[in-house]
């Protein structure tokens, strides 16, 4: 604890220098009425959540992945989220994560106030974990405090229905499945090599086959059709119709309010609404995140 | 004249009844009329536009800025004069006057057969409302409150009533508005005679209370009511050979606005409650004595006249030596009498937690009186609570007495909140195969097909290894028969020696071509087996009964006619018949004699 505290102490203190101190709650309504009156800004100068672990990871180098875990937990519990921020953010950045830091770090991101942030945590652990309800009543829960009336960018009913597997396994359950039913598959045609002409080896080594081809394909499709996403950080973002502010606003969007991500290019990136109209913002101004399609 | 109605087949009929006695003449003229030149505030003019020589034209009526117009109608009609007719189509207006003053109606323009043609522009006169005594009028509406300049927070009451002495119809009110003050209903609309300047009205009475929310002039905008009166025609006496409706005509009869000046409140007293009007506060306990754990119920009801919107519970101070349990309050809002009154009852079950004497302070309430204007503090007396030492539980009997019915509620969510962090230490990764997971996965998908490759090649290597050897059998077939032959002609032997190592020689030879054991082969095995492999009959027999005769040569007595040296003969030509035969036949039957085994 010794270690964690002394570990911690440098990089904290040049990262709350640095953290903004939002409200408790955030109200995105009062916050685009402070906006528009001229008493607030946007927080375009807000450190991203990856600024924010880079800068703590001098501090926190050296110390274990499961005390720093404990240590962010206690910091939540004690309120003080943006230390526990920084530190879930390191677990990430060491890519010693599971999908539940990833979701006590949308926790921590919404009760600091981060509301995009924190939705953009939210569906991160949501790629990795897509069976835990928690995660799906915190999103939900942080998703109704969004102030833009947009449905997220989301797989249909019916498609969701059909390629239930490809929704519901994360990508290592689909990866450990895949290897389990290739082993299936091909210890059934071994034992054909000697045992000809069994029926029951014969419908076995098929049904794997047809298993193994559906979670490959599952998993061909997260590689090679990622849906990318953009959430929205700031609390009220302008999506000009080209890449530079000096062109038209086409529209507004607000904190949390997730979209489709069609391309990048520089300091930009394009993206669309439901309903297909589309606009160019900062790329600080969103946090992309990769989903299912 | 006669109006028509605007059915377009009874107007077709009378054009052609009026072409029939030598066309209408259609002189084009438009002319704009008004029943009066001079009216009142609350009185509406009734603008006629006339359009001579034409029926389906909508005339242009000039800006009429203060005034509000609204059509009533239209007709066409159809004068014969001298036996000269005419056809015109009339235009009703509504004009309700919107102020005071002298106004232009300007010039109505109607466009005829490519022609504009417009009427003279003609002046009215708008007098104020009160220019003309109440009691000479059939019908009006009048607004007031009970009180001009009331404190903020002051019950006002307002009263809207509508007088009439002649027949109406069709009322039509518009929603009553009251700007910022606050309205509450008070009752519904009352119906009652009376008498104003000496001429008996029926009139409707609707009545609100006002409460004002802030300091200055408020007002309450004029209203609106829209309403059909009889005529003076109408109300003529009517022989009882009038038939048909009462003509009527449509009014918008209007109230004055009110401006009330809201005076703010004096200087309040800490604690005050809001309450504005007469309040009152009593203040009950179920029993004055009783044991430790047992509850006894303080009732306190405020009751009185005035903004009982804002009623609330007297603070209740803190009681140290009770377990005190808060239910939900009781209230009753009274809108049937004069003004706006209402109780709300809170009681509170305290549980002693002590033997001994228990005083409850008084409490008290501040109001402010608009009458005497004043704060006025209500005050209960201390309640003094005899506990004595109790003997069993708690026994808290709130919810009886409140609520007797012990029907099950629903539960109403309070609030939401995202649910806690994740603690487990799985949700880290730090082992020593943290950084080998990729591999690892990689690894275990590609070991069961390198594996099944790996088996399959050595299946395949095993099947060319058997196919090989039969193959070299074969092509060794004849050598060995050859040599086999040509020992039976090197040393003299015995019969039976030379027939079994003849037979011996052929059996082996029909084995190794055909890949089977030749040594086992019988004579009849190895006749089917070279009928299978497509050598013709003749041969087949020849082998079958050389066989045989060589089995009879070793076991029986034939073997004293058998010579080694034709025999030798016989077989090496036998044996190169068969080989000649089987040269081409027998490669693919071995492969597949191979792959079955």
């Amino acid at each position: 604890m010794k270690l964690l505290t002394a570990a911690a102490a440098f990089g904290l203190v040049r990262l709350l220098a640095a953290t903004p101190s939002p409200p408790m709650v955030e109200d995105p309504a009062r916050d685009a009425e402070l906006v528009e009156a001229g008493v607030a800004t946007v927080e375009e100068d807000a450190p991203t959540t990856a600024d924010l672990a880079s800068i703590a990871q001098e501090g926190l180098a050296g110390v274990d992945a499961a005390e720093l875990f404990v240590e962010a937990n206690r910091w939540y519990d004690a309120g003080e989220y943006g230390k526990a921020v920084v530190a879930y953010s390191t677990l990430i950045a060491r890519g010693v994560a599971g999908p539940a830091v990833h979701y006590n770090l949308g926790n921590a991101l919404l009760r600091d106030g981060r509301l995009g942030a924190a939705i953009a945590a939210y569906r991160r652990a949501k790629v990795l974990s897509p069976r835990d309800a928690d995660l799906d009543a915190n999103l939900r829960f942080a998703r109704a405090s969004a102030r833009d009336a947009l449905e997220p960018p989301a797989p249909g009913a019916v498609r969701r229905t059909l390629f239930f597997w490809h929704y519901s396994l994360s990508a290592s359950e689909t990866l450990r499945l895949a290897v389990l039913a290739n082993l299936v598959l091909f210890a059934a045609l071994s034992l054909r090599l000697s045992r000809r002409g069994s029926e029951p080896l014969r419908w076995v080594a098929v049904i794997a086959g047809v298993v193994l081809l559906a979670l490959v394909g599952s998993l061909v499709c997260r590689w090679a059709l990622p849906l990318r996403v953009a959430v929205i950080l700031p609390a009220e973002v302008e999506a000009f119709s080209g890449t530079g502010a000096d062109t038209v606003v086409r529209f507004r969007l607000h904190a949390g309010t997730e979209v489709r991500a069609v391309e990048t290019s520089g300091d930009w990136v394009r993206i669309a609404l439901p309903n297909g109209e589309q606009g160019w913002v900062g790329s600080d101004q969103v946090e992309l995140i990769t989903a299912l399609r | 004249m006669s109006a028509l109605p605007r059915s377009s087949s009874v107007t077709a009929w009378l054009l052609l009844l009026l072409a029939s006695a030598g066309g209408p003449v259609l002189a084009q003229q438009v002319r704009a009329t008004v029943d009066r030149n001079e009216l009142t505030l609350d009185e509406q003019l009734m603008l006629t536009v006339t359009v001579e020589g034409a029926v389906n034209v909508v005339p242009e009526l000039p800006p009429l800025p203060d005034f509000r117009v609204l059509p009533r109608g239209q007709s066409t009609i159809t004068q014969i004069v001298n036996g000269r007719s005419t056809i015109a189509a009339e235009l009703t207006y509504l004009l309700i006057p919107l102020r005071v003053g002298k106004f232009e109606i300007g010039t109505v323009s109607a466009e005829i057969d490519g022609s504009t043609y417009t009427s003279r522009p003609f002046t009215v006169r708008v007098l104020e409302a009160s220019a003309e005594p109440t009691s000479s009028r059939d019908a009006f509406v009048t607004a007031r409150v009970s009180k001009a300049d009331p404190f903020v927070g002051e019950q006002v009451l307002f009263t809207w009533r509508f007088y009439r002495r002649v027949p109406v119809a069709n009322a039509s009110l518009t929603a009553l508005e009251f700007g910022d003050l606050v309205a509450e209903d008070l009752g519904d609309v009352r119906e009652y005679d009376t008498t104003v300047e000496g001429v008996q009205y029926r009139v409707s009475e609707l009545r609100k209370a006002l409460f004002a929310q802030r300091v200055g002039k408020s007002t309450v905008p004029p209203s609106e009511l829209s309403v059909q009166v009889a005529t003076d025609a109408g109300r003529r006496r009517r022989s009882v050979f009038d038939f048909g409706r009462v003509p009527m005509e449509t009014r918008l009869l209007r109230s004055r606005p009110i401006e009330l000046d809201v005076k703010p409140l004096p200087k309040a007293p800490p604690g005050f409650s809001g309450l504005v009007g007469r309040f009152d506060l009593s203040v009950e306990i179920s029993k004055r004595s009783l044991e430790v754990n047992e509850s006894a119920t303080l009732t306190m009801r405020v009751s009185g006249t005035g903004n009982v919107q804002l009623l609330h519970a007297p603070e209740l101070p803190e009681l140290p030596a009770f377990k005190v349990y808060e239910d939900k309050p009781a209230g009753r809002i009274d809108r049937s009498g004069l003004d706006l009154s209402g109780s709300k009852t809170y009681r509170t079950a305290l549980v002693p937690l002590a033997p001994g004497e228990h005083r409850i302070p008084g409490l008290s309430l501040i109001t402010f009186d608009p009458e005497s204007e004043q704060f006025r503090t209500a005050k209960s007396q201390p309640i003094v609570l005899d506990v004595q030492p109790g003997q069993g539980g708690e026994e808290l009997r709130l919810t009886e007495s409140v609520a007797p019915s012990s029907g099950k509620v629903a539960v109403r969510i309070l609030a939401d909140d995202i649910l806690p962090i994740h603690r487990g230490l799985e949700a880290v990764s730090s082992g020593p195969l943290a950084g080998l997971r990729g591999g690892l996965w990689l690894a275990l998908g590609l070991a069961p097909p390198l594996a099944f490759g790996a088996l399959l090649a050595r299946e395949r290597r095993r099947f060319r290894s058997e196919r090989d050897r039969a193959l070299d059998r074969r092509r060794q077939a004849l050598r060995r028969a050859t040599r086999a032959i040509d020992g039976l002609t090197a040393a003299p032997s015995e019969v039976e020696s030379i027939a079994r190592r003849a037979s011996l020689a052929l059996r082996c030879y029909v084995g190794d071509k055909l890949g089977a054991e030749g040594s086992a082969l019988t004579a009849i095995e190895a006749e089917s087996l070279l009928r299978d492999a497509g050598v013709d009959e003749a041969t087949t027999r020849r082998v079958r009964e050389l066989l045989e005769r060589l089995e009879a040569a070793q076991y029986g007595a034939a073997s004293a006619r058998l010579d080694s040296a034709s025999l030798a003969r016989s077989l090496g030509g036998l044996i190169r018949d068969l080989d000649r035969m089987l040269g081409n036949m027998v490669g693919n039957t071995v492969g597949n004699m191979v792959g079955k085994s």
